[in-house]
């Protein structure tokens, strides 16, 4: 895994969960499968930071967490977004989206 | 997230933590278990691909504590485990946790029991709604720079003219005796008082009402409200007491109400009757004098009523300026205590005990700084493991954190104890058969509070200082010492000054306070030396309150001429009376229990009418012509009062040999004496006229109970004529008082009690006279003596924490050295060094500070012993003093010297 791509990953694990979880609530290592999915294999969560971001999440009020029975039949954790979350995630990614154009128009710039 | 979830989530993070880390378990096992699968199906065998799962999540336990930093309130898991850590060290260190935690407690315990009772005493709080916004109103003598009580005609134009008060009115207070319609009796303290009292107070009566205006006019039925102890007492709690009759001071009175338990407004009163002012009281040059309450308005504050009733206190001095030329309107808090100097001293005492914690604190640092150094490798490593310094200095706080709490606990439960029993011993001194209603013995929320915020600071003192010093330096340096096992912090100057201090202040403290006590221990209460050939019997003597109650209070000066003539007249006959008791061998009159609160603030003395006069700030004690003979007084010069000299135009008297030391060697007997002008000091008794000059005939040693009570003050003994019994004397100011005297009965020897006779002869002689406070003499100086020796008891506490911490702390610094030394030693035996001089090393430094610290203790305390102790007292008990402390410090030193006595050369070389 390449420094950088783990480094871009450390500032936006909140924003790629959140976006994991607009489609639907999962746990833990759902959330991770899905951004790895969604990113086509390039993103790959640090698992040890997922929990605490996950857990810190719940805290702030962005998710909140219910314990279900998954589809393998085992008594799983699974986080949903709130009103609160989804709020958060849509303010997360127009910032985000500024600064990635941004950042892309500074690269292409020639002068 | 709503309030409500919030709230239950750290709830549950509190409370049901097993069940947070059960579930955080099973969150973190199942996500091994999908990415084992996962790996499982990408090909891995299932050992390779569970060990895959578990390097990709970083470590299971490291991911735990991860998510449990993140969690509010995290930080409480670290100081929890810092407080088990630091309960563990308290246990380890059991030495240092059971001298730093005594000294501790008994430091907490004096200084917020100090705190507390000044604090009541000063500044105290009325447990009434609003009660801070109830006020007193009285005037300044601009002349005498004292207080002079108002009186009926200025509550009248006060409250007609003041709008920053309400509720104003006036009381004055008496004891009186009660007989029941079932023929209980007792005596209790009444309140003459205006019915706007009850509705200032808003304390609504426990059964019936409380007194109304419709009661105070005159020829209104008698009635009276009664407190709830008199109730249960006197009435046995009948539940219907309302209506029922009651004789009070021989008059009968209708109950009309109970009061509620506690309430004695407006001190510690249990009955309060109607204050009935007749038209002609409303005088200005005749209105008696009285006491008067008040509460501020709504919206005032007392800076807006002392300038209302200033304005009004002017037009007053214009309208009559020979009553309000000197006197101007005075309002202050009702509960205010004492004021200027005292309270000051009495602020500075509680200072100086606060203080006195932080002192020890200071001590036990030091004991603490020495253990912490011994942990100095542990410390290291765990810095190189990471640990910041403010990690380790917060770790050492808690463990200090643990000892002071502990130690504050106790010291509170310790305060709380005593201080009930001092308070107790206090008003039995002040002569009050109950203390005001606002006392409260129990510690306030806020001085709890104040002790807690104290035991922080210490243990920030405790914790901190020896923290920065053994985590000073670099890590590295630190872990070379560690391995090379030598250097590291030392005791340096600072440490070195604390100890030396510490020796001093036991020196300077201790001979004081064995003194104090072994002279205590020589007094007994019930038989006491006066003199080397005399000593006092308590128990033969007994003496009690004789007064008189009024049913109708004499109000014309004439009416109370005769009113007190016939008192005067009837305490004759108890005396005649008593005297022919075959158990009775004397019996004397006096104008007090002693001339302990007599003061008057100064007789000017003047030896042969030429002589340069000397001013003696002495107590007045007005006796009849048996109190001295019945209290055994020794005659030392001159003679003893005569017959003669009660008659109205004589005017001898008799001082003691206090009297006589402040004259500066003089002859007192043929000299004169002048009474000054009375200044603002209270009297219980009515002293002389200003200018009145009187002749001392005799000077005596301090007879009977003088000896024992008061201590060695000057005494003027006059002729309980010189200063006849007036309405205004003895007791409060203001309203006629009935009359009191004090009685004094010496018992021949192995005469039985003769209390019950004692009450009958007085009955048989009238049956308006009261008798209270009856008890021997062994009755009223005991508590005396219990408040000396628990005061001297705090002061032996205080110089034997001193002395606790002075050993504890040598022998500490002589560990460390041994420890710190050990190669050295060592190295000085392999080369021959003898065990003498292996111990002179290894004591060198002890000795050093051992020295300075009793040459500067002696130094301190010399001039003190000298002139507070006897004979050569002082300096005994320092000497005696001195050896104890130097035998208490080697005794110490005993364990680490056999340490260093017991290091192999060989083993110590092979250890480093």
């Amino acid at each position: 895994m390449m420094k950088t791509r783990s480094d871009l990953l450390q500032g936006t694990l909140d924003l790629l969960i959140l976006k994991a979880l607009t489609l639907g609530p999962l746990h833990g290592w759902g959330v991770s499968k899905r951004i790895r999915q969604m990113s086509r294999e390039v993103l790959e969560v640090n698992q040890g930071s997922l929990y605490p971001a996950l857990h810190r999440l719940e805290d702030r009020g962005m998710i909140t967490a219910e314990w279900k029975t998954s589809d393998e039949g085992r008594r799983a954790k699974f986080y949903r977004l709130t009103k609160e979350g989804r709020s958060q995630f849509a303010d997360e990614k127009e910032r985000w989206e500024l600064f990635s154009t941004a950042v892309r128009n500074t690269l292409r710039a020639t002068s | 997230m709503n309030l409500r979830d919030w709230l239950k989530r750290r709830f549950r993070i509190l409370f049901r933590e097993k069940d947070v880390e059960s579930e955080l378990s099973d969150e973190i096992r199942l996500h091994l278990d999908m990415e084992t699968e996962e790996l499982v199906r990408q090909g891995r065998t299932r050992a390779q691909a569970r060990r895959e799962a578990r390097i990709l999540l970083g470590g299971v336990e490291q991911t735990k504590q991860a998510v449990r930093d993140t969690r509010p309130l995290h930080w409480l898991d670290g100081i929890a485990l810092d407080l088990k850590l630091g309960l563990r060290m308290l246990r380890k260190s059991w030495s240092l946790t059971l001298i730093g935690g005594i000294a501790i407690t008994i430091a907490t315990a004096i200084g917020v029991g100090a705190s507390e009772f000044v604090r009541d005493l000063v500044a105290p709080s009325l447990p009434l709604e609003s009660g801070h916004r109830i006020v007193r109103l009285d005037h300044i003598d601009s002349e005498s720079g004292g207080s002079a009580p108002a009186s009926v005609y200025d509550l009248r134009v006060w409250r007609e003219s003041v709008s920053s008060l309400e509720h104003l009115g006036a009381y004055t207070t008496m004891e009186q005796g009660l007989v029941s319609d079932r023929g209980e009796t007792g005596t209790v303290n009444v309140a003459r008082i205006s019915a706007s009292a009850f509705e200032l107070t808003r304390v609504p009566p426990l059964l019936g009402r409380f007194l109304i205006e419709a009661d105070e006019r005159p020829g209104a039925l008698s009635v009276v409200v009664l407190g709830y102890d008199v109730w249960q007492t006197l009435l046995g709690g009948d539940p219907d007491p309302i209506g029922r009759t009651v004789q009070l001071a021989g008059a009968p009175a209708t109950v009309v109400g109970i009061m509620p338990e506690r309430y004695g407004f407006p001190q510690a009163q249990n009955a309060w009757v109607p204050l009935q002012i007749d038209a002609a009281d409303l005088e200005p040059g005749s209105a008696p004098r009285a006491n008067l309450f008040g509460r501020l308005a709504p919206g005032a504050t007392l800076e807006s009523a002392r300038s209302e009733l200033g304005l009004v206190g002017r037009r007053a001095a214009a309208d009559f300026p020979d009553l309000y030329r000197r006197l101007s309107p005075a309002v202050n808090r009702f509960a205010g205590g004492p004021a200027g100097t005292v309270a000051l001293i009495l602020s500075g005492v509680r200072l100086v005990l606060v203080l006195l914690l932080v002192v020890v604190c200071a001590n036990v640092a030091t004991l603490v700084f020495a253990r912490t150094v011994t942990r100095e490798d542990e410390i290291a490593v765990r810095t190189a493991l990471g640990a910041t310094r403010r990690r380790i200095a917060l770790q050492l706080v808690a463990e200090a954190l643990v000892l002071v709490g502990g130690a504050t606990v106790l010291g509170l439960l310790l305060a709380r104890f005593v201080l009930g029993h001092a308070s107790r011993l206090f008003f039995v001194i002040q002569q009050e058969t109950r203390p005001p209603f606002w006392w409260n013995d129990a510690l306030s929320p806020s001085t709890i509070v104040y002790a807690l915020v104290l035991a922080v600071v210490a243990a920030l003192m405790i914790g901190v200082v020896p923290a920065l010093k053994a985590t000073g330096g670099a890590v590295h340096a630190r872990l070379v010492r560690h391995s090379a096992g030598g250097g590291g912090p030392r005791f340096g100057g600072m440490w070195t000054v604390m100890i030396v201090f510490q020796i001093a202040l036991s020196v300077a403290l201790l001979p004081l306070a064995v003194s104090e006590n072994l002279a205590l221990g020589a007094m007994r209460v019930h038989t006491f030396p006066i003199s080397a050939d005399s000593t006092f019997s308590a128990d033969e003597y007994v003496t009690a309150q004789l007064g008189r109650d009024a049913s109708v209070l004499p109000r014309t000066p004439e009416e109370q001429a005769a009113f007190f003539e016939s008192s005067r007249r009837l305490f004759d006959e108890v005396r005649g009376r008593l005297a022919t008791d075959p158990a009775v061998r004397s019996v004397a009159l006096a104008s007090g229990l002693s001339a302990m609160n007599h003061v008057i603030g100064g007789a000017v003395f003047v030896q042969d009418r030429s002589g340069p006069p000397v001013v003696v700030g002495a107590r007045i004690l007005l006796v009849d012509r048996s109190y001295l003979d019945l209290m055994g007084a020794t005659l030392v010069a001159g003679r003893f009062l005569s017959p003669a000299d009660f008659t109205p135009l004589s005017r001898s008297v008799v001082v003691n040999e206090a009297f006589v030391s402040m004259l500066d060697g003089r002859n007192a007997v043929g000299g004169l004496l002048r009474f000054p002008e009375r200044r603002g000091e209270a009297s219980n008794v009515e002293i002389p006229p200003a200018g009145t000059t009187a002749d001392i005939v005799g000077v005596v040693r301090n007879p009977g109970i003088e000896a024992f009570g008061p201590g060695p003050h000057p005494v003027i003994y006059a002729p309980l004529d010189l200063a006849p019994v007036t309405p205004r004397a003895v007791g409060l100011v203001g309203m006629p008082q009935p009359p009191v005297t004090q009685l004094f009965v010496r018992l021949r020897p192995d005469a039985g009690p003769l209390d019950g006779r004692l009450y009958e002869i007085v009955a048989a002689v009238d049956p308006t006279l009261r008798l209270s406070q009856v008890g021997t003499a062994a009755d009223v100086w005991g508590p005396v003596h219990k408040g000396k020796r628990l005061g001297a008891w705090v002061f032996m506490a205080v110089a034997a924490i001193v002395l606790l911490l002075s050993v504890a702390g040598v022998s500490a610094l002589m560990s460390f050295t041994v420890s710190r030394r050990a190669r050295e030693i060592a190295i000085r035996s392999a080369m021959g060094a003898r065990r003498r001089q292996i111990v002179t090393f290894v004591f060198r430094k002890v000795s050093t500070q051992l020295l300075a610290g009793v040459t500067l203790g002696s130094l301190i305390a010399l001039p003190v012993l000298w002139g507070g102790l006897e004979g050569d007292q002082g300096p005994r008990s320092l000497a005696i003093v001195s050896m104890l402390l130097f035998g208490s410090v080697l005794a110490a030193c005993l364990l680490p010297l056999r340490r260093a006595l017991a290091i192999e050369p060989a083993a110590a070389m092979k250890a480093e």
